[in-house]
Parts: structure tokens; sequence; C-alpha cells
């Protein structure tokens, strides 16, 4: 049960990780909605 | 529906923002640009209101980003932000100016209203307005008396919400705004002084002034507060007195957090059955979120100090006086602000950035800004410093200790305006950047405003910065506890064969040093090991190696990382530190001398390291270059800083 619950939170982790390079770093166009720091499209 | 406000800054627009939605307010950005748009709601008469503060602007006609945007929504119905009625907040004390931008809004055609704030100063400065000849020149604008600071005006600014209706006939003060005047000087300069012609004639009507004896008294304190002396040394007795108390006061809190960090991983160890999950939680989430909270004291108090002195109305002196100052070296009065942000964190402080309208002063800003020493470079500057400085005293006062601390502060600020100066030279522009700023009245702090402004940063700090720590802290457990094949069993194996041999090693030296071992074959330790080469000349050996690695993220992970890598409890400096004094190399001297550790500092003082820095420039600069660029410069000064120091001192 442990490592399933490790395997879950270092995928979890990973995931948002990935996401936020993605976000903040790769992606072009986004909707910003009451975000604070991330999540911008960029002209 | 969706209300805006817009103003002049300094005109007590935070204040009614803050009035109409209490805490039910959002940062964020405007969609499509990285201008900071901040959001609340209200309900009234059982309706829902969407206020939308807009940057501060002297006129339609915008000098930076910030500006432009206040043009580009409030002249387009179509776009998704186009309010159904703006609030123009106007500075009663200082009409004339105010009535610029109020003209040219009305001008739009947007429904409007007009807040005619700050009454109260105006009386103070014996200038009583005639409201009913102010609203024959406005006739398509609701005309309506606030004082904001003072929580007085609200109910009669949403009655005038309320009351806000479609303007269907075209009714200009001046004309139609000039489309064509957004990018050209001249027709703006044409335009404003028609309108201020038309404007002073307005006032004539309008303002009856008695007295000015509020203005000799302004005038009096300005004469020292901007002096051209007493101004600058005066402003480094406030900042030296703020950083006293924001390291003294936030001491104790900044302890009691670690404490109940340390004492809940303890916790979850003893409490849940033995496993990897438990050890997940009790090494890697616990210390993980504590690494984060246990900044909140300091990004709060420096954000209580900044905005009191911003509330108070020195902080628009500061940016002047600093402006003689920071121009020959490429830099603004504006970039104050951003610097001294910088100080707490660099994010808030490239981001605060966005009110310097030149181009190259900006960017430089943006660029120098990281050199500035961050909260998150405390913990490793205290623990290095504990480890290789002295604790004496010279003169009997000053502490060498701090003296270290001090200078590394120092070191980060000189070396931020030398590379400013390098900067200004390697960089091409053919503005010619300026400052136009007015100085506001001084004030008695709101502290409802204040208390705002602290929940809002730490907010965004906790919230925006912590969420990224914490995966990374997941992952960084994973790496250290995981490695390829067998490797980490075998060499498990062989210490406990050793122990086995060797009847006079306690249990607890056994497990640190399986810990160890694990450490050393897990993924981080192979990684270290692969830079060594890399950092031997500066003295660092491959376990301070994975420490650099981990810290890239985010600086503070330095500590943890070290107190994981040496087995010993994260969190309990004491031991780290009687462990880390008594680390040897293989020839027998130690790890941790006056020249690695002074390495390790300039190291620190330079690097760029932190994910969320580089993000944050990326975006503020719409390009990877910059960032890249910052990242390349400032890689360069720690490894040859911290080359120079080793080499020098060993």
């Amino acid at each position: 049960m442990q490592i399933v619950l490790v395997i879950f939170s270092i995928s979890l982790a990973s995931i948002y990780l990935g996401m936020q390079i993605y976000q903040r770093l790769i992606k072009k166009d986004a909707k910003c909605d009451a975000c604070a720091m991330g999540k911008t499209n960029e002209r | 529906m969706k209300v805006g406000l817009v103003g002049n800054p300094n005109t007590g627009k935070s204040s009614i923002f803050n009035l109409l939605t209490g805490l039910r307010q959002q940062v964020g950005n405007f969609p499509g640009i990285t201008v900071e748009r901040k959001v609340g709601s209200f309900s009234a008469d059982s309706k829902d209101f969407k206020l939308i503060d807009f940057p501060g602007t002297y006129s339609i006609f915008p000098r930076s980003k910030d500006e432009k945007v206040v043009y580009d929504v409030l002249s387009n119905p179509e776009h998704s932000e186009f309010p159904d009625v703006c609030i123009v907040v106007v500075d009663a004390s200082n009409l004339e100016r105010n009535l610029l931008l109020f003209s040219q809004v009305y001008d739009l055609q947007v429904p409007l209203i007009m807040a005619l704030n700050m009454t109260d100063v105006a009386r103070k400065n014996k200038k009583e307005i005639q409201r009913e000849a102010l609203q024959k020149m406005f006739p398509s604008a609701q005309i309506i008396e606030t004082n904001a600071r003072a929580g007085l005006g609200k109910d009669r600014l949403i009655e005038a919400i309320l009351n806000s209706k479609e303007r269907k006939d075209p009714d200009y003060f001046l004309g139609p705004i000039p489309e064509e005047g957004i990018n050209d000087a001249l027709i703006q300069e044409a335009e404003a002084s028609a309108r201020y012609e038309k404007i002073q004639k307005l006032i004539d009507k309008v303002l009856v002034r008695k007295l000015e004896s509020e203005e000799i008294t302004i005038s009096k304190w300005d004469r020292i507060l901007v002096h051209p002396l007493w101004g600058y040394f005066i402003f480094a007795a406030i900042l030296m007195v703020v950083f006293q108390f924001i390291f003294s006061f936030a001491t104790l809190p900044m302890d009691i957090i670690d404490g109940a960090f340390v004492k809940l991983g303890s916790w979850l160890q003893e409490v849940l059955p033995t496993g990897v999950f438990t050890d997940l939680l009790s090494q890697g989430i616990v210390p993980g979120i504590g690494g984060v909270l246990v900044f909140i004291p300091q990004i709060a108090f420096l954000f209580f100090f900044i905005a009191i002195l911003e509330e108070s109305g020195y902080l628009a002196r500061v940016v002047f006086i600093m402006d003689r100052l920071m121009r020959p070296l490429g830099l603004n009065g504006k970039s104050v602000v951003p610097l001294l942000s910088s100080v707490a964190c660099a994010i808030p402080g490239v981001m605060a950035t966005r009110t310097i309208s030149d181009w190259k002063e900006r960017m430089i800003t943006i660029l120098v800004a990281p050199l500035m020493s961050c909260s998150a470079r405390i913990p490793v500057y205290t623990i290095l410093i504990s480890l290789v400085i002295p604790d004496h005293y010279v003169f009997g006062v000053l502490n060498v200790q701090g003296l270290v601390l001090f200078g590394l502060y120092a070191l980060g600020l000189v070396s931020a305006l030398l590379v400013a100066l390098i900067l200004k030279k390697l960089i091409k522009s053919k503005d010619k950047g300026f400052l136009l700023m007015e100085l506001p009245q001084y004030q008695r702090p709101k502290w409802g405003n204040v208390g705002l402004t602290v929940w809002e940063k730490v907010r965004v700090f906790v919230w925006d910065a912590g969420k990224i720590i914490l995966a990374l802290s997941v992952i960084l457990w994973a790496l250290a506890s995981y490695g390829p094949g067998n490797e980490m069993e075998k060499a498990v194996k062989i210490v406990e064969h050793q122990f086995e041999n060797n009847t006079n090693l306690d249990q607890e030296e056994k497990e640190n040093q399986i810990a160890s071992v694990k450490l050393e074959n897990s993924y981080m330790g192979i990684l270290g090991k692969t830079i060594e080469p890399v950092i031997a000349p500066l003295g660092y050996d491959w376990k301070i190696g994975i420490s650099l690695i981990s810290s890239f993220a985010a600086r503070e992970v330095f500590v943890g990382s070290l107190a994981t890598i040496y087995a010993v409890h994260a969190d309990d400096n004491e031991k780290l530190l009687d462990r880390l004094s008594q680390e040897k190399r293989s020839d027998g001297s130690l790890v941790y001398n006056l020249a690695s550790g002074t390495s390790l500092m300039v190291f620190y003082v330079y690097a760029m390291q932190c994910m969320a820095t580089f993000a944050i420039v990326k975006r503020e600069t719409k390009s990877w270059r910059w960032p890249l660029f910052q990242m390349a410069f400032m890689g360069i000064l720690a490894y040859l800083g911290a080359f120079i120091t080793y080499q020098i001192l060993s």
C-alpha cells in the first residue's frame, strides 16, 4: 500500500512540475483568469 | 456586471478597491499580456459585480506596458474586460491633473462615475470643490464624494453603479480621442495641451482656493527628505532600521514554524507504520512544506515595512532621490522598488519592474534583480557562516559573523550595480529614459491596506512558489532514495559487514553510515560524482555537488540536502553543524574550512539557483534569450567568484 502511495505521489509531483514547465516556459496561448504568476499568453 | 476602476497613481484607488471588495480579491493578469490585474467581487441589490482594478495612469496615452492596457480595454467595447461602468478615482486635492485622465475616459464614451476622493485632504489644503459646476461640465457622468481611507462613500458608490446606464448619444468634453495619437508624441502633446486649456477654465469655476498652509508644511518635509545629501542618509538609516527589525522580529516566528515541522515529521515517523510512504511524508513532504512556510515571517515583515513606506508617501520620495543615483548606472529611480523587493524574493522584484517605462532600464533591472540577496539565501548563508566564520567580536560590539552576513548582502548589491553599469554599455536602445512622477501628500498609513498588501504577497509566495518547492521535494527524495540496479543494496551489505567485524561502533553510527552509502549510490549520488571534477577547483566534493544540483530549483533546498546527505536529521542544525565541521577529505583535510565555506557563500551570492525566477524572467521578457543570458552570466560570475575566493583563501 505504501509503495502505491509513493508511486502516486511521485507521479503527481512529476506531472505537476511538467505542467508548470510547459505552462511557464513553453505554452504560448493560454487563458489567464485569476492566476498569479503563471498561465499567460504572450503576444 | 463588470466595473472598471481607473485613476492616477496615489489617488486612493486601492483604498476604494478594498472598500468595495474587502478580502474577495485575486491577483492575475490581463488576458494576452503580462500586466497585473487585480479583480475583486461584491454584491448589491441581489446582483453580483466584478471589480477590475486597472493600472494607475496619468493619461490615456500610455508611457509603459501597464498604462497601455487602460487604453486598449476602454477604447474597445469588444474587449473581454470592457467594463459596463467605469469608476475614475479623482484626487480632489489635485483636481487639475486628475481631470486630464477623467476627461479622456469621458470622451471614450464609457459609462462613468467620478469618485471624488480625498476631499478631506483638499479641505485641509483649503480647497473647496463646487460639485454642481463640475457636474455641468460632465453631464453624462455621475459625480460622488468618497473618502475611501476613512471607509466613507461605499453606499454612494454602489448606488451610482446600480444607477449607471449605457451612453447612447455621444457627449464629449473635448472631442474623440485621436487613435493615431497612441504612438505619436506630437499628437499626444497637442491633445493634452488643448485639454489642459479647457480644464484650466473649468478649474477657475469649480475650485475655490483659500490658503496654502499645508503646502508650506509639505515642502518643509520634502526639503529634508529629498535633500541631495540628507535624503540619502535618511533613506539609508530607514533601510538599516527596517532590516534590523526584519531579522530581529522574524527569528522567533521562524524558529517556531521550523520547530513545529520538525516535531510533525518526528511525530509522523512514530505514529505511522514503517514504510516508504512514511519516509516520504516525514523526510520529503513535511520538510518541503516547512521549507516554504518558514520564510513567511521575513516576507511578511519586509512587505509590511514597504507597504507602510508606500502608504505614507515616502517611497515616492525614495524613487525620486534614487533616480539621480541610479541613472548613471543604466537604472531608473523606479528600479529601487524592484531591487528592494528582490531582497525578499526576486519574483515580485522582477514583476515590479513593469512600472519602468523605458525598455532598456527595465531590462537591466530585471537582469540584476536576482543578484540582490533574497530570503532563500539566508539559511544557506547562516549555516555556512556558523560553520567557517569564528564567533568573535571586533571593537567589543561588532560580531564577525554578523559582519560577514552584512558583507554578503553588500556584495550582492555592489555586484548588481556594477553589472548594471556593464549592461548599460552592452544593451543598445534608441530610447532615452525619463522619470515622470508626482510626489503624493504625506499620509498616515491605512492599516487595512497594509494588511492586505502583506496578505497578498505572502499568499502568492506560499501558494505559487510553495507548490513547486513541494513537488520538487518529492522528486528529490525519490532521487536520493533510489538508485540504478542493486548498487545500493550491495553498498549497504558492505557497511553491515564492516559493523559486524567492529563491535565498538554503536547503532546510530551504523544507521548514519548506511544512509550515507545509500545516498552515494542513489541517482542523486551518481549525479554528484559526475560533476565532481567540475566543482573540485572551487573546493567542493561530490556531496556539496549534490546539494548544488538539488538547490538549482530553489536555494533553500541546499541545507535540507546537506542534512540528508550527511545522514543527520534535516532540521537539527546543531548536529548537522557538528557533522559538517568534522567532515574530512581522503587526505585528512577538512571539507568545510574557511576557503571552501567562503567560496560556497560567494557562489550563492551570484548563482541563479531559482527555477521560478528563470520562469518569471522568461515571461516578463517574452523570450528565452534573456533568462538564458542571465543564467549564463550569473553562473560564470558564481564560478569565477567561488574559484578566485577558494584559490586565494586556501
